[in-house]
C-alpha cells in the first residue's frame, strides 16, 4: 500500500470533520480552509465501538433452550441409526470442547448427499432441521419495517412502540449464546466475534451534520469505513477522539436523513443499509428499508439500535465459517439456525415464493472521533464478496 | 580424583595463570573466606541453587474474586485464593495485568497463552523463547536436565519453547519422569565429583587484576570520593568471592532423597485423572528438584483450552466458561468455579511437596520461583485484561506475601522480573506493546 | 562541591513557610542571575576534579560508539539519584553496590562476547591470532589498546595495557580459546572503576600559576558528555593526546566542530530528558478507569513529543529558548492526537509504525502553549487520578525557575483537596481554597497554586476540559506580580520572568560540571546569564560560551577543599 501523504498537494487535502464547532482544529498539515466546521453546519463524528445483534431476553421467553455440543453430538448420533447400546458408546467418545476426532468428524459431517456423510456448515440444507425453539415473547427490540401491525409484531421495550418486526430475534433469541439481558451484550455476534474482530476490522464510522445539533432539527447521518482499524484505550475499550481516513468504496457508504429530537436522531425515511465487515462476523451488511435511533449520551457517545431488511442467510454464512470450533462454543445449532432463519425470513420473496430477507436490529454504540476524507484512496482491506 | 586433590591442582591452575604478572592473587585470603564462611554458608542453605518454575492452567480466575483488595503484605485470602490460603506468606498476587494485542489477530485461549509465557504475540509461524527457557539457558546449564516438562491432561501440550522449531514438549507419565530421572543414570549428587568450571575460573583471574589498581585510582581523590571508589572496590572483592564460591564444590544437597517409583495410572481429560497425576509429578519434582538433577520445571495442569471434564459429562471446562449463565447470587460461574477450585487445589498439592522438603530452616519452596500462567483474565468473552498473575515460593530469591496491583501494565513484568530475579541479565522482556522494563521492583530484593 | 551543598541546605532550612519561602535550588541562582556590569569575563575559582558514574544513557552510547549499535546491552542498571533537580549532579555522588556491579559485570560479559563473536569480530578486532586455540599476545594488544583508550576516555598507562593484555593471555590459556579469553579481559575492563566512572585529573595550570585545570584528557570527556553525552571520538581523544585542546584555539575548533555535529542533539536530549526529569516516567501510571487514554505508549510518545518540540526550536530553528513555553508549534502522533482531542490522521500504511506530524496549534489556543501544556509536564505532575495545581506550580518553580518550594508539614489533612466528588467544591481551585484557610498553609500555597490554577484546563492524562463538575475553570492567576488569565498568559509570563532564564544557565552548568555552582562562582554565573540573554536566549551558544571559559575547567586545589570538609565535620561533631 501506497504511504498516504496527508501533508502533501491539495489532491491530497483532507477534510475533517470535527468533534463540534467548539473543538478549533488547525495545524500546519490542515488547512483551515477545508474545515467542514469552518462551514455552516455542525458535524458529529464517532467510531462505532460495538455492533451487536440487538437482542432483548426476557425470562420465560422461550418454550425451551436449545442445545449446546453435546447436544448437537446427540441429534447427530440420532440420525445415524445406531443401535442404543452403540450410541451410547459414541456418546462416551465426545471428549474435549469439539468432541475429539471420531466424535467431532460425526458432528461436521452430519449432512447427507446421495447417502454420503459431508460438511454441514457447508450444506447447511442436506442437513435435517434439528427444530429449535424460537421466541415466544412478545417483546423485541427493533422497528416497524413493513408499517403494519401484524400477529407477529413485537413491541418495542423501550419505546412501546408497537408492529416491531425482528423475525431475527426470534429465531435466535432461545440459543444460550445469543441470550442477553439488556444493556448486556449476546456473546454470539457480540462479545465473541465483534471483540474479536474490532482490533483487526476496518473501523466504521458514524457521522452526524445538521445546522445546529444542540437544537431539535433534520440531520444527515453518514455510514462509513474506515482505512484503519480502531484504536483502544487502557481499558481495551475504543479509544474516543482518534482520527480516521474514510474509506471511499462505495460498498461501505450509506447516508440516511433523520431528524434530532430530545438528543435523539431518528431515521425520516427508510434507506440502503450498507457495511463491509469482516468474514468472522458477517460478510457484509445489506439493510434494505433499514432504520435507526441513536441517543447522543452526555458523555459524547452514541448508543442506539440500527435494523431493516438483511438476506436471511447473511448471518449464517458469518458464523459457519467458523464451523465446528465456533459451534462448540458459540451455543448455537448452527444447522437449525439455518433453517429456522430460513422459514422465519419475511420479506422480500423469489418466484416461489421463499423470503429471501428476514427482518432484523442490531445496537450500534460509538465513541467521538475525528474522520478525514483523503481523495483517491481506496482501502486495501476491502474484501470480495465472492470469497466466501 | 579425590576433592583434595582436586582443589591441589586448582591451586597450581591459579598459581599458572597469574604466574609471570606483577600480580598475586590472594590464595590465603580466598581459603580464609571458605573456612569462615562455607560452613555458615551451607547451614543458611545460602549456597542452595536457586530453581525455577511455571505452572499451567487453563481458561484464567473469576475476575473480582481473586484480586485482594489489601496492596502491599498482609493482603487478604480472597474466595477464590482459599485453596491456597496456608501459603500466603509465600505468595505474590500481580492484579491489573494484561496482554496487549497490538492489532494481532487474537486466537482464541492461544494467544493470550502464548504472550503471558514468551512475552508477545509472534507472526506465526515463528515463536519467542518462553521465559522458562531464558532462565534455563542461564541457570539450568550445569544441571543433568536443562529443564523438566510434565503435563496432568494426558496431552504432549506446552508452552515452553525455545523456538518455533524447538518445542519442549511434555512428559505425560509418572512413571517415565520417573525413569528419566531416578533410572540408573541417577547421580547421587552428594557423591559425585566436582569439577571447577574454567569460565568462572577465568573470570576470577580477569577481575582479580583490577584489584590491585585501587590504590592509583584513589591518591587524589577528596574523602567523599575515595569512599564511593572504595565502595566500588569492595563490591568488586565480594563479586570475586562470589565466583571463589563457585569453584568450591556445591554444599552438599542434604534433603536429596531419591523418589519411590510411582505406579502408572490412567492419563486423561477426565478431571480425576489429572488430579491424580498431578500428586505424584508434584512428589517426583520435589525429589528431582532436592537432588538437583534440574533447575527449571514446567508443570501443566490443563492446557489453555481447559478441555478437562468432569466423568461421565461430556462438558467440558471450557464449554462452561462460555455457555453457563453469570449466577447472580453468587456473581460468578458456579461450575467454572468448581474448575477453577479443582485446578488451584492442584496446585496447593504442588506447593505443599515442595514445602515439605526441609533445608535448614527453609523449605524447597523458598528456593524456587514458580510463575503462574494462563491464557486469559476472563474466559467468557477471552478477555485479556485483568490476567490472573502470581508467583509462588522463592523467599530466599524475592519478597513474598505481597500483593502487587499494576494499572494495565504488560504481564511480561512478571516474566520480566522473575528472570532478573534469577540472574538472567537483562534489562526488558517482551514484544511492541507488551515489552517492558518495568521490574516489579515491590518483590525484588 | 561540599561546602556548596551544605549551603544549599542552610538555605532552605532557614526558609520559612512564608510569602517569601522560595528558596535556591541552584545555590542561590537568583542571586547569580542579576546582570552582572562587566564586559570581561570574570575570573572564577573553579571547582574539584569530579568522579562521576555514568549514566545509563552515557553507557550504552559508548558501547555504540565504539562497538555499534548492534551490540545488546543485556542486564539492568542501578538506579540514578537525583539531587539538586538533576541526575547529573547525582552522578557525583553515587558509588556502585555488589547487585550493581553484579549487573555491570554481566552486562560487559553479554557485550565482550558479542564483540568477539564471528559475526562482529571481523570487523572488530583489526587482527587475527596465530592459533585461535592459544594465546596471541600480540593481536591481544592491538585491540586492547585501541578499545581501552576509546573506553576509558584515555590511552592506557603501560602496565594497565600490560595486565589486560596478561588476562586475556591467560584466560586464553585456561579456556583455550583466544576470543574467549580476549572477551573476558574487554568485560573486566568494562566492569572497572575507570570505565563506569569519569574520574577527571587535574595539573597545573601553566598559563595562570598558582590555579589548576583540568588535564587534557579529562577536558576531552566533560567536553564530549557535555554536548554529546557520550565518550570523546577519536578525534577529540587525538586533540587531548597533542595538547591542542589545551589552547585556546584548539579548544574553540573542538568546540565548533562538536556544536556542527548532529550528535549535539544526543546532548541536548539528554539533559532536557534531566532536567524535564523524565526517569519519572519509569514508574508512572495513571488510573485507568479515570484516563483510559493514557497508556504506556501514550507516555512514551508524550516524552518524545517534548524533546522533538524542544530540538526543532533550539536546534532546527536555532531559537530562543524561552519561546518553548510559548510556542504553537509541536509534533504529533494520531495517539497523541487522541490524548489532545486534536485530529492528527495516520500517515503510514495500516500496520505500520505511526509517524510524527508537524502540529501547529490555532491562535488562542490553549492547548497551544509550548512544552508547558504538554502530557510530559501536565500529565507527569500530577495525581494518578487527579490533576493538582500545587505540584504543578511546584514543578514550574524547582524544574523551571530553579526555586525551592518548602515540603508540606507532616500534619496536613488532604481529605478536601483529593474529593473530586465534593458536592460543595467543584474544582480544584474551590477545593484549594478550603484546604488552605490556616496561615500556615497559605504561604505555600500562594507560591504554587496561582501557577498550578492556570494549567487545569488540562486534566491528570492532559486531556483538555474547560469545566470541572459542571462548573467553568477559573484559570487567573499570577507569577511573581505577573498577571494572567490563562495558561497562554502563565507561559508568556514563565517567558519574561529573569528566573527562566538564569535557572537553564545554572542547570545547564550544573549538568555539564556535576556539581551546582557555588557561591564563589557567582560573578562568572552571571556573566554566563548575561551572555545568555545577550545572545538571544540560544542554547548552542550558551554551550559555546560555558564549553570554550577556562572556569568551566578550572579546578580548585583539592588538598584544600578536603581539608575544609574534614574541618566542618569536625566542628559539626
Amino acid at each position: 500500500m501506497n504511504v498516504l501523504n496527508l501533508l502533501g498537494g491539495a489532491m491530497n487535502r483532507p477534510i475533517f470533520h470535527g468533534r463540534g464547532l467548539a473543538m478549533a482544529l488547525a495545524g500546519l498539515a490542515f488547512s483551515t480552509a477545508n474545515l467542514q466546521s469552518a462551514e455552516a453546519a455542525q458535524t458529529k463524528s464517532f467510531v462505532v465501538s460495538w455492533f451487536t445483534p440487538a437482542i432483548f431476553s426476557q425470562d420465560d421467553d422461550c418454550p425451551g433452550r436449545n442445545p449446546s455440543i453435546d447436544g448437537i453430538y446427540k441429534h447427530a448420533l440420532r440420525q445415524m441409526n445406531l443401535e442404543p447400546k452403540e450410541e451410547l458408546r459414541m456418546f462416551e467418545k465426545f471428549v474435549g470442547t469439539t468432541g475429539g476426532d471420531e466424535a467431532g468428524e460425526i458432528i461436521i459431517n452430519r449432512a447427507r448427499i446421495d447417502g454420503k456423510p459431508v460438511n454441514a456448515y457447508a450444506n447447511p440444507l442436506a442437513a435435517p432441521d434439528p427444530v429449535m425453539f424460537t421466541v415466544t415473547a412478545d417483546k423485541s427490540f427493533g422497528f416497524n419495517l413493513d408499517g403494519k401491525e401484524g400477529p407477529k409484531s413485537f413491541i418495542e421495550p423501550q419505546t412501546g412502540e408497537k408492529g416491531i418486526d425482528n423475525e431475527f430475534f426470534r429465531a435466535m433469541g432461545c440459543h444460550t449464546g445469543m441470550r442477553a439481558y439488556y444493556p448486556n451484550r449476546p456473546l454470539q455476534g457480540g462479545e465473541y466475534q465483534w471483540d474479536t474482530i474490532r482490533l483487526t476490522q476496518p473501523a466504521w464510522l458514524v457521522t452526524i451534520v445538521g445546522e445546529d445539533l444542540t437544537k431539535d432539527g433534520p440531520v444527515n447521518v453518514i455510514f462509513d469505513r474506515a482505512l484503519e482499524a480502531t484504536k483502544w484505550d487502557a481499558l481495551s475499550q475504543t479509544r474516543a477522539d482518534m482520527t480516521y481516513r474514510i474509506d471511499p468504496n462505495p460498498r461501505s457508504h450509506s447516508e440516511a436523513k433523520g431528524y434530532l429530537k430530545n438528543g435523539e436522531v431518528t431515521t425520516t425515511e427508510p434507506f440502503r443499509f450498507n457495511m463491509v465487515a469482516d468474514p468472522y462476523y458477517v460478510q457484509e451488511f445489506r439493510f434494505k428499508d433499514a432504520r435507526f435511533r441513536l441517543k447522543l449520551l452526555p458523555n459524547g457517545n452514541i448508543d442506539g439500535f440500527i435494523g431493516g431488511y438483511q438476506p436471511y442467510d447473511d448471518p449464517y454464512w458469518g458464523v459457519a465459517n467458523g464451523g465446528i470450533a465456533l459451534e462448540c462454543c458459540a451455543g448455537i445449532d448452527f444447522i437449525g439456525m439455518y433453517h429456522t432463519l430460513k422459514r422465519l425470513a419475511d420479506a422480500y420473496p423469489d418466484e416461489n415464493g421463499q423470503n429471501t430477507h428476514i427482518s432484523t436490529a442490531y445496537r450500534i454504540e460509538g465513541v467521538p472521533a475525528f474522520t478525514v476524507q483523503v481523495e483517491g484512496q481506496t482501502a486495501e482491506a476491502g474484501r470480495d464478496s465472492k470469497t466466501r | 580424583m579425590s576433592a583434595v586433590s582436586k582443589l591441589a591442582s586448582r591451586r597450581r591452575v591459579l598459581r599458572g595463570m597469574l604466574g609471570g604478572t606483577a600480580v598475586t592473587v590472594g590464595l590465603p585470603f580466598l581459603d580464609g573466606f571458605l573456612n569462615e564462611n562455607g560452613t555458615a554458608l551451607a547451614a543458611t542453605g545460602q549456597a542452595l541453587p536457586a530453581c525455577f518454575g511455571t505452572w499451567f492452567q487453563g481458561l484464567g480466575l473469576n475476575p473480582g474474586y481473586w484480586e485482594p483488595k489489601k496492596v502491599g503484605a498482609d493482603y487478604e485470602v480472597t474466595h477464590q485464593l482459599k485453596p491456597l490460603a496456608k501459603f500466603r506468606d509465600k505468595i505474590n498476587v500481580y492484579s491489573g495485568m494484561r496482554v496487549f494485542l497490538d492489532g494481532h489477530p487474537p486466537k482464541v485461549h492461544n494467544t493470550g497463552a502464548v504472550a503471558i509465557t514468551s512475552g508477545g504475540i509472534p507472526e506465526e509461524p515463528k515463536a519467542f523463547p518462553s521465559v522458562d527457557s531464558l532462565i534455563a539457558d542461564h541457570i539450568g546449564t550445569r544441571t543433568r536436565f536443562r529443564s523438566l516438562e510434565v503435563s496432568c491432561n494426558g496431552t504432549r501440550e506446552t508452552y515452553s519453547r525455545r523456538s518455533a522449531s524447538a518445542v519442549n514438549p511434555s512428559d505425560t507419565s509418572p512413571l517415565s519422569v520417573y525413569a528419566r530421572i531416578f533410572g540408573p543414570d541417577f547421580k547421587d549428587p552428594n557423591a559425585a565429583e566436582f569439577t571447577p568450571d574454567a569460565a568462572v575460573m577465568a573470570r576470577k583471574s580477569v577481575l582479580s587484576a583490577f584489584k590491585e589498581e585501587r590504590a592509583s585510582l584513589v591518591q587524589d581523590l577528596g574523602a567523599s570520593d575515595k569512599a564511593r571508589i572504595d565502595e566500588y572496590f569492595t563490591a568488586l572483592r565480594e563479586l570475586e568471592s562470589q565466583l571463589a564460591l563457585e569453584l568450591e564444590k556445591p554444599a552438599p544437597l542434604a534433603a536429596c532423597t531419591k523418589a519411590s517409583g510411582p505406579e502408572e495410572i490412567h492419563a486423561g481429560l477426565v478431571i480425576d485423572d489429572i488430579v491424580a497425576n498431578n500428586k505424584l509429578f508434584s512428589k517426583l519434582i520435589a525429589h528431582a528438584l532436592a537432588c538437583g538433577q534440574t533447575r527449571v520445571v514446567n508443570l501443566l495442569f490443563d492446557g489453555a483450552s481447559g478441555n478437562c471434564r468432569r466423568p461421565a459429562s461430556p462438558v467440558t471446562f471450557h464449554i462452561h466458561t462460555h455457555e453457563e449463565p453469570v449466577d447472580p447470587a453468587i456473581g460468578y460461574q458456579p461450575n467454572v468455579h468448581w474448575f477453577m477450585e479443582t485446578c488451584l487445589t492442584g496446585l496447593a498439592t504442588y506447593l505443599t511437596e515442595l514445602n515439605n522438603v526441609r533445608e535448614g530452616d527453609k523449605t524447597l519452596l523458598d528456593r524456587i520461583v514458580i510463575m503462574f500462567g494462563t491464557d486469559t483474565g476472563f474466559a467468557k468473552f477471552h478477555s485479556l485484561e485483568n490476567i490472573p498473575m502470581f508467583t509462588f515460593g522463592g523467599g530466599r530469591i524475592i519478597k513474598t506475601g505481597i500483593h502487587v496491583a499494576a494499572h494495565g501494565d504488560t504481564t511480561s513484568r512478571v516474566g520480566l522480573t522473575v528472570q532478573q530475579a534469577l540472574g538472567v541479565p537483562t534489562s526488558h522482556w517482551g514484544t511492541e506493546s507488551n515489552r517492558t522494563a518495568k521490574t516489579i521492583t515491590e518483590v525484588m530484593v | 562541591m561540599k561546602i556548596s551543598n551544605r549551603l544549599t541546605t542552610r538555605l532552605t532550612i532557614a526558609a520559612a513557610c512564608g510569602a517569601l519561602a522560595l528558596t535556591s535550588m541552584m545555590g542561590g541562582s537568583t542571586t547569580f542571575a542579576a546582570p552582572a556590569a562587566v564586559k570581561a569575563e570574570p575570573v572564577s575559582p573553579g571547582g574539584p576534579a569530579m568522579v562521576r558514574r555514568l549514566t545509563p544513557s552515557q553507557y550504552q552510547q559508548i558501547i555504540s560508539d565504539v562497538f555499534g549499535p548492534d551490540i545488546k546491552l543485556g542486564g539492568r542498571f542501578e538506579p540514578d539519584v537525583r539531587k539538586d533537580g538533576l541526575l547529573a549532579v547525582g552522578t557525583s555522588g553515587i558509588s556502585v553496590s555488589i547487585s550493581g556491579l553484579a549487573q555491570y559485570d554481566t552486562m560487559a560479559r553479554t557485550i565482550a562476547s558479542q564483540v568477539v563473536d564471528e559475526q562482529h569480530r571481523a570487523a572488530l578486532i583489526p587482527c587475527k591470532p596465530a592459533n585461535t586455540r592459544q594465546p596471541d599476545e600480540a593481536c591481544a594488544r592491538q585491540f586492547l589498546e585501541k578499545a581501552g583508550r576509546m573506553l576509558y576516555r584515555r590511552p592506557l598507562t603501560q602496565q594497565e595495557l600490560q595486565l589486560r593484555v596478561a588476562a586475556a593471555g591467560e584466560a586464553a590459556t585456561t579456556l583455550k580459546n583466544f576470543y574467549s579469553g580476549l572477551s573476558l579481559s574487554l568485560a573486566g575492563m568494562l566492569s572497572s572503576s575507570q570505565f563506569l566512572f569519569r574520574h577527571e585529573m587535574s595539573e597545573a595550570d601553566p598559563e595562570n600559576p598558582g590555579m589548576r585545570r583540568l588535564d587534557s584528557y579529562s577536558k576531552a570527556q566533560r567536553l564530549s558528555f557535555f554536548l554529546w553525552n557520550t565518550a570523546p571520538d577519536s578525534a577529540l581523544l587525538a586533540a587531548a593526546e597533542s595538547g591542542e585542546i589545551q589552547t585556546k584555539k584548539g579548544l574553540e575548533k573542538q568546540v565548533t566542530r562538536m556544536l556542527a555535529s548532529p550528535r549535539l542533539e544526543d546532548g541536548v536530549r539528554a539533559f532536557f530528558t534531566d532536567m524535564l526529569e523524565f526517569d519519572r516516567f519509569a514508574n508512572f501510571a495513571k488510573d485507568p478507569q479515570i484516563y483510559p487514554k493514557f497508556t504506556g505508549a501514550a507516555a512514551d510518545d508524550a516524552q518524545e513529543q517534548t524533546l522533538r518540540t524542544i530540538v526543532d526550536q533550539v536546534l532546527t530553528q536555532n531559537g530562543d529558548y524561552r519561546d518553548l513555553f510559548t510556542t504553537r508549534k509541536t509534533f504529533l502522533t494520531p495517539l497523541l492526537g487522541s490524548l489532545y482531542s486534536v485530529p492528527v490522521a495516520k500517515v503510514t500504511a495500516n500496520g505500520a509504525p505511526d509517524q510524527w506530524t508537524p502540529y501547529e496549534y490555532p491562535e488562542g489556543d490553549p492547548r497551544g502553549v509550548g512544552i508547558l501544556t504538554q502530557a510530559s509536564f501536565v500529565a507527569l505532575h500530577s495525581h494518578p487520578g487527579r490533576s493538582s495545581p500545587t505540584v504543578r506550580g511546584k514543578a514550574v518553580r524547582e524544574v523551571l525557575l530553579c526555586q525551592r518550594v518548602p515540603d508540606p508539614p507532616g500534619n496536613v489533612a488532604f481529605n478536601v483537596v483529593q474529593d473530586t466528588a465534593d458536592p460543595v467544591y467543584k474544582t480544584a481551585r474551590a477545593r484549594l481554597k478550603a484546604h488552605a484557610t490556616e496561615a500556615m498553609c497559605t504561604g505555600c500555597h500562594k507560591i504554587t497554586d496561582p501557577i498550578g490554577l492556570a494549567m487545569e484546563n488540562f486534566d491528570s492524562a492532559a486531556g483538555f476540559r474547560t469545566r470541572e463538575n459542571g462548573e467553568t475553570i477559573d484559570t487567573t492567576g499570577d507569577l511573581n506580580g505577573k498577571k494572567y488569565n490563562d495558561a497562554i498568559g502563565l507561559g508568556q509570563a514563565i517567558h519574561d520572568d529573569p528566573a527562566t532564564a538564569s535557572c537553564l544557565v545554572n542547570k545547564l552548568f550544573a549538568y555539564a560540571s556535576g556539581r551546582t555552582a557555588t557561591r564563589a562562582e557567582r560573578e562568572w554565573m552571571a556573566f554566563m546569564v548575561k551572555g545568555f540573554a545577550d545572545g538571544g536566549y540560544r542554547i548552542p551558544s550558551l554551550m559555546r560560551q560555558i564549553s570554550t571559559s577556562d572556569a568551566f575547567y578550572r579546578v580548585k586545589d583539592q588538598a584544600e577543599e578536603t581539608k575544609a570538609a574534614d574541618a566542618s565535620a569536625a566542628e559539626k561533631k
